[in-house]
């Protein structure tokens, strides 16, 4: 009798550990509440769930990307909330790298195969989410920033080629140029502005743009450091405080970094030099022929800044295995990726997503993304994201010489910790 | 046999029983995070990459006053604090002052200085964001369409010269309708004798103000003063939302230097130092607030 309960002891005890280990049938996705609006996951859930029986999909938002820091504590503990958490950018991965709080989706689970290569993605993106030689971000969508323009004004201006297409800036002495043709003042009153730079909170995205469209590279001769002091980046800084000065070259970004999209939507501004998704957004408004997207001088040939929002899973997830097939058949699925793209303008990362493109721009756009290359992983690269801001600005309202400006951003590169994580 | 305890032995031990929840919340929630937090202070840590704190003594204080960032913000807290102080003090007197006297639909215009208080703080910054907007604000809207004086339409947010005043102005905004009831109860709070015996003396308008008034809201100061000083000296959302500290470091003030260095940089042992040298600021201040306002 005795052995009988043993048995039935050793058995509950095996039935109870093989439950345990084994995953949870849910996967707990967090995201900011536009990446979740765009990348349409609502859906997405629901079609995992009804594609697999029995498994629970919750979806969650965090404010601002500044919170997923908060992750940590719960992750270090070995807890979690979440099992794929979206990130604005692969640079917020690294936080979490040091203390080794994230699965390596190449090392750890085995994430590529022969159904999901790594030559079915734009190269570009799957790049930027390798930290340390381990991929730990992989991406989902990406912009790459060029310059929207708003068609209508350039045919009014006679900025079109024969065939009435719009010309494209060769220059930054072109886009000046341009821009002072698409002014209009009424009255002492602006009524039209000329170009809109990202000149706030996004300025670091904007310089390291400029710099490898013109010189086809961000770093000095070390390979390791941005470098500002070169002939094309001075001149490129000449030629926004010549713009900026004669009103042509608009500033209202510096206070509110969405004011330049708002303004471009709203048809009031000609060129937008950001991230080249917003002329998609304002096509609603202002009809799709008459917006369109330019390369940045130089980009064509050198790649520009690319970036995008990708997802990381933790550690600490029971369920990493179901959230991989999340990923794999929800968020790369070509249905999510083309409908994102048509519908949001937020680019596909995989090679074949392309083809289903309402739009031409998106090819020459993503040219110009593959050229571009992965951002700079340094440990102190939020120091270069919140300092670069306030030197240029400073220089633009004319209390800094050019000269003091580079310097400036010389000795800011000198201070940061470069060392990769 | 063990002793009863005595009447007045129960009596403490009942009070200390009933003071340990109150106590050990302080304590956990107050005096151990400041404790700890001045020792990470003296440390160099960053949050992320850091494994433990480092001890490294005042390293971070005199990096501070070494920071030409952090000299700037200093000297931005302390222009913004100051004009606001004198500002929100003056204007929320005189309006407490004007409703204290107003006969007719006293509860209307209570209700209007007041309202703004209870709208969030950061959902102001936006609303005010964009009514200063260069292109599209409807402050230059009203300016060059409306009064026809398209030379005043200015861009309010991204000209260092005039940034910093648009934050104080939202910051007055938002603070003075606290600020008045606070004045209001000192004054409804002054005797009426006070007044019948000025006025049998002959004191009438300004006179009832400087000599019967202003003496009298002596422990109103003191309020409201300890109030406009935390208000002026702690502003951290106004800049934030309205200009992220811009044009360049214009609008940059100590509190937002102190998030950047411990949330967007993770250097909290930095950060906690410059949070510590705001908390010595403020205290000073305050202190000479409460000496100022109990001298005769």
């Amino acid at each position: 009798m005795k052995k009988v309960w043993l048995l039935m002891l050793i058995l509950v005890m095996v039935c109870t550990t093989v439950a345990f280990s084994a995953e949870p049938k849910v996967v707990r996705i967090t995201g900011q509440s536009w990446q979740i609006t765009k990348l349409f996951l609502e859906d997405a859930a629901k079609q995992f769930s009804a594609a697999h029986p029995g498994v629970k999909v919750e979806l969650k938002t965090y404010a601002d990307p500044s919170t997923i820091t908060n992750y940590a504590i719960n992750w270090s503990g070995g807890n979690t909330p979440v099992d794929i958490v979206i990130i604005e950018s692969p640079q917020f991965a690294c936080q979490f790298i040091t203390k080794n709080l994230l699965y390596s989706f190449d090392k750890d689970l085995k994430f590529f195969d022969s159904k999901t290569k790594r030559s079915d993605f734009v190269k570009f993106c799957l790049d930027d989410g390798v930290i340390n030689n381990s991929q730990y971000v992989i991406p989902v969508i990406s912009e790459v920033y060029a310059i929207n323009i708003n068609k209508k004004m350039f045919k009014e201006a006679g900025l079109v080629d024969k065939d009435g297409n719009p010309l494209e800036p060769k220059t930054w002495e072109d886009v000046y140029n341009f821009a002072k043709k698409l002014h209009k003042v009424e009255n002492g009153k602006v009524v039209q502005q000329g170009a809109t730079i990202q000149w706030g909170m996004n300025m670091y995205a904007t310089v390291m743009a400029v710099l490898r469209a013109s010189r086809g590279d961000i770093y000095g001769a070390d390979k390791v450091s941005m470098s500002f002091n070169n002939p094309e980046f001075r001149n490129i800084l000449t030629v926004w405080k010549k713009g900026a000065d004669e009103g042509v070259f608009s500033k209202e970004t510096i206070a509110d970094y969405n004011a330049g999209r708002n303004s471009f939507s709203a048809g009031r501004v000609a060129m937008l030099i950001e991230s080249g998704s917003r002329w998609f957004e304002a096509a609603d408004n202002l009809g799709k022929n008459n917006v369109s997207v330019l390369p940045l001088p130089g980009s064509m040939a050198n790649g520009s800044y690319a970036f995008g929002s990708g997802v990381i899973i933790p550690r600490a997830s029971k369920s990493p295995q179901l959230a991989v097939q999340f990923i794999k058949e929800q968020l790369l699925s070509g249905k999510l990726q083309t409908r994102t793209l048509n519908q949001y303008g937020k680019m596909p990362v995989m090679m074949s997503h392309y083809k289903e493109a309402a739009a031409s721009e998106w090819e020459s756009l993503k040219e110009i993304m593959d050229k571009s290359g992965a951002t700079p992983k340094y440990r102190d690269f939020s120091k270069y994201m919140t300092d670069v801001a306030p030197i240029i600005q400073t220089y633009l309202d004319g209390k800094i010489s050019l000269d003091e400006t580079i310097n400036r951003l010389e000795n800011l590169m000198k201070s940061l910790d470069k060392k990769t994580i | 046999m063990m002793k009863m305890p005595t009447r007045e032995q129960a009596r403490k031990i009942w009070g200390i029983i009933f003071v340990l929840p109150t106590f050990l919340f302080i304590f956990l929630f107050m005096v151990y995070p400041l404790i700890y937090s001045f020792y990470i202070s003296l440390s160099d840590y960053n949050f992320v990459y850091d494994v433990a704190p480092k001890f490294v003594g005042l390293k971070n204080y005199f990096k501070a006053f070494a920071d030409p960032t952090f000299i700037v913000s200093m000297k931005n807290t302390f222009c913004f604090a100051g004009l606001f102080f004198v500002l929100v003090m003056v204007i929320s007197f005189l309006i407490a002052l004007l409703l204290y006297y107003c006969n007719h639909f006293s509860w209307f215009f209570r209700t209007s200085i007041f309202i703004p208080i209870v709208i969030p703080i950061s959902l102001v910054c936006i609303l005010f964001s964009w009514m200063f907007a260069e292109n599209f604000g409807i402050v230059n809207y009203f300016l060059s369409d409306v009064l026809h004086l398209p030379q005043w339409a200015h861009a309010w947010l991204t000209d260092p010269k005039t940034a910093m005043d648009i934050v104080i102005l939202v910051s007055l905004w938002c603070c003075i309708g606290f600020e008045t009831i606070l004045f209001l109860a000192g004054l409804q709070g002054i005797s009426s004798d006070l007044f019948e015996a000025a006025a049998v003396d002959g004191a009438t308008g300004w006179r009832k103000v400087f000599y019967i008034i202003l003496p009298n809201l002596k422990e109103t100061y003191v309020i409201t003063g300890i109030w406009a000083i935390l208000q002026g000296l702690k502003v951290f959302v106004q800049p934030m939302v309205l200009t992220q500290g811009g044009p360049g470091n214009a609008t940059l003030v100590m509190y937002m230097h102190i998030y950047n260095n411990a949330f967007l940089h993770f250097d909290l042992g930095y950060a906690a130092a410059l949070a510590f040298i705001l908390s010595v600021i403020i205290l000073f201040f305050s202190i000479l607030n409460l000496k100022l306002s109990s001298s005769k």
